[in-house]
């Protein structure tokens, strides 16, 4: 599964099961972020399926998010995390300005989450 | 927002009380209002970071424009700025006033100088005469070493008449001006002997973006630019010399000895040019001088510190610019 648009690339890979998001993510509210919120769910159900099951979440090509975008991880944090059962692996990049800090505060939804940045 | 506002308004004793209670819904509830509120801090986080990256950007590209300005004439500094097309190919017929300049003996005096001084010498004339070009409305299309070229007119709404007499007296004070630069240059140690030749040309050109998808130039071409740049190698040092279609536009403005009809390479008929003597207005304002066509006549002078204020001396500074400008030229 993927979504691919001028702006933005979102998809599942192959190899690792691993969800990548790429680009510049600037939609404008929760309604138009249903499609990649859906391949979250769809990558979720993936990772399930492996051993250890852990969702990897790149985000290194992730060059910019909006404050709506960060808000739907934001929130899919949380549903991992209440779920129970899924492992959150969460890498990203310091070249990306807006990485450092509102990445490291994933972790506050979720302790257990591993974050990492390149 | 709803829901922080809640948690705010049930602080204190009713929160208290809440976090007592036994009754598994209220601890549902608290436990959502809190990660309603961790939620919300984190998104004002991250959207106050992208504001503070934004404001960053912004006096970055601040930074930019301020340095483009140095680098590009202010007319196309606006077509810029002003999101016009910089594509290769977008391009205009347009009736201008083409100007070249180039200071005689320069390639020997770059031989014998040392780079600083070359330097120093190079860029406060390009500068004095940019600073002049600016303020009377024209584009630098480019510096060539000592060499300036310099159109104006490109506007759409241009008028030739304007772009002719704006282009004209820009060259008459930039001759004036070299006697200035000369003198702060002695003060370096340079004796260059500063004569600028000038040549100006009015006609229909090509005026546009010209270059590959990588890299254009906003430049003129056309039969009327390789005229004013002969007309430029025709002048005699510290002089300008101009075609008869831009004397047509300035025939009041200044005085002009004929200099014959040239013939450029590349366009049909023959160029009348003149030699452009001096300002006219200098021989009906200007008390202290009076052209002829000998020469001229300077009325006695006995100066004395003090007696002229700052205005009465700007004509009597004028008029001996003009006397050895005119020396200059028939030495």
């Amino acid at each position: 599964m993927s979504i691919k648009t001028q702006d933005y690339q979102a998809h599942i890979d192959d190899a690792d099961g691993r969800l990548i998001l790429s680009g510049s993510l600037r939609l404008n509210a929760a309604p138009e972020y249903q499609p990649i919120s859906d391949l979250m769910d769809a990558a979720c159900v993936v990772a399930q399926q492996r051993n250890p099951a852990v969702l990897t979440l790149d985000l290194t090509e992730l060059r910019f998010l909006n404050s709506s975008g960060i808000n739907l991880l934001y929130q899919f944090v949380l549903k991992v995390k209440k779920q129970g059962g899924l492992g959150l692996r969460v890498i990203g990049s310091n070249s990306n300005a807006w990485q450092p800090k509102s990445l490291s505060n994933m972790v506050k939804f979720m302790p257990a989450l591993e974050l990492v940045m390149t | 927002m709803s829901v922080v506002n809640t948690h705010s308004s049930i602080s204190g004793a009713l929160r208290k009380q809440a976090e007592e209670s036994e009754i598994p819904f209220v601890q549902a509830l608290l436990d959502a209002i809190d990660e309603a509120e961790m939620l919300h801090q984190s998104v004002i986080e991250h959207s106050s970071e992208l504001e503070n990256q934004l404001e960053q950007k912004n006096r970055a590209i601040e930074n930019i424009l301020a340095n483009m300005r140095r680098y590009l004439s202010k007319s196309l500094f606006q077509r810029i700025y002003g999101g016009q097309s910089a594509q290769a190919g977008s391009t205009a017929r347009r009736n201008l006033t083409v100007f070249f300049s180039d200071i005689v003996g320069f390639t020997e005096f770059t031989d014998t100088v040392e780079p600083e001084t070359l330097s120093l010498v190079l860029n406060t004339y390009l500068g004095a005469m940019t600073e002049i070009c600016d303020r009377h409305g024209g584009t630098v299309d480019k510096f060539i070493g000592d060499a300036v070229m310099i159109f104006f007119g490109d506007e759409e709404d241009a008028d030739p008449l304007e772009s002719a007499r704006a282009c004209v007296a820009m060259a008459l004070e930039m001759q004036s001006a070299t006697s200035a630069l000369q003198a702060q240059w002695a003060k370096f140690g340079t004796q260059l002997g500063l004569r600028v030749r000038m040549g100006i040309n009015s006609g229909y050109c090509t005026v546009g973006n010209f270059g590959s998808g990588e890299r254009v130039a906003y430049t003129i071409v056309g039969g009327n630019v390789n005229v004013a740049s002969r007309l430029e190698h025709q002048a005699e040092p510290g002089g300008i010399c101009i075609s008869g279609s831009t004397y047509a536009l300035v025939r009041d403005m200044v005085e002009v000895r004929p200099m014959g009809a040239l013939s450029v390479k590349g366009v049909a008929h023959k160029v009348e040019t003149f030699a452009i003597i001096g300002a006219a207005e200098i021989n009906s304002d200007n008390p202290w001088i009076t052209l002829n066509e000998q020469g001229f006549n300077l009325r006695p002078i006995n100066f004395q510190v003090g007696a002229l204020s700052a205005i009465q001396r700007q004509p009597l500074r004028e008029a001996l610019v003009r006397a050895l400008s005119l020396l200059e030229q028939n030495s």
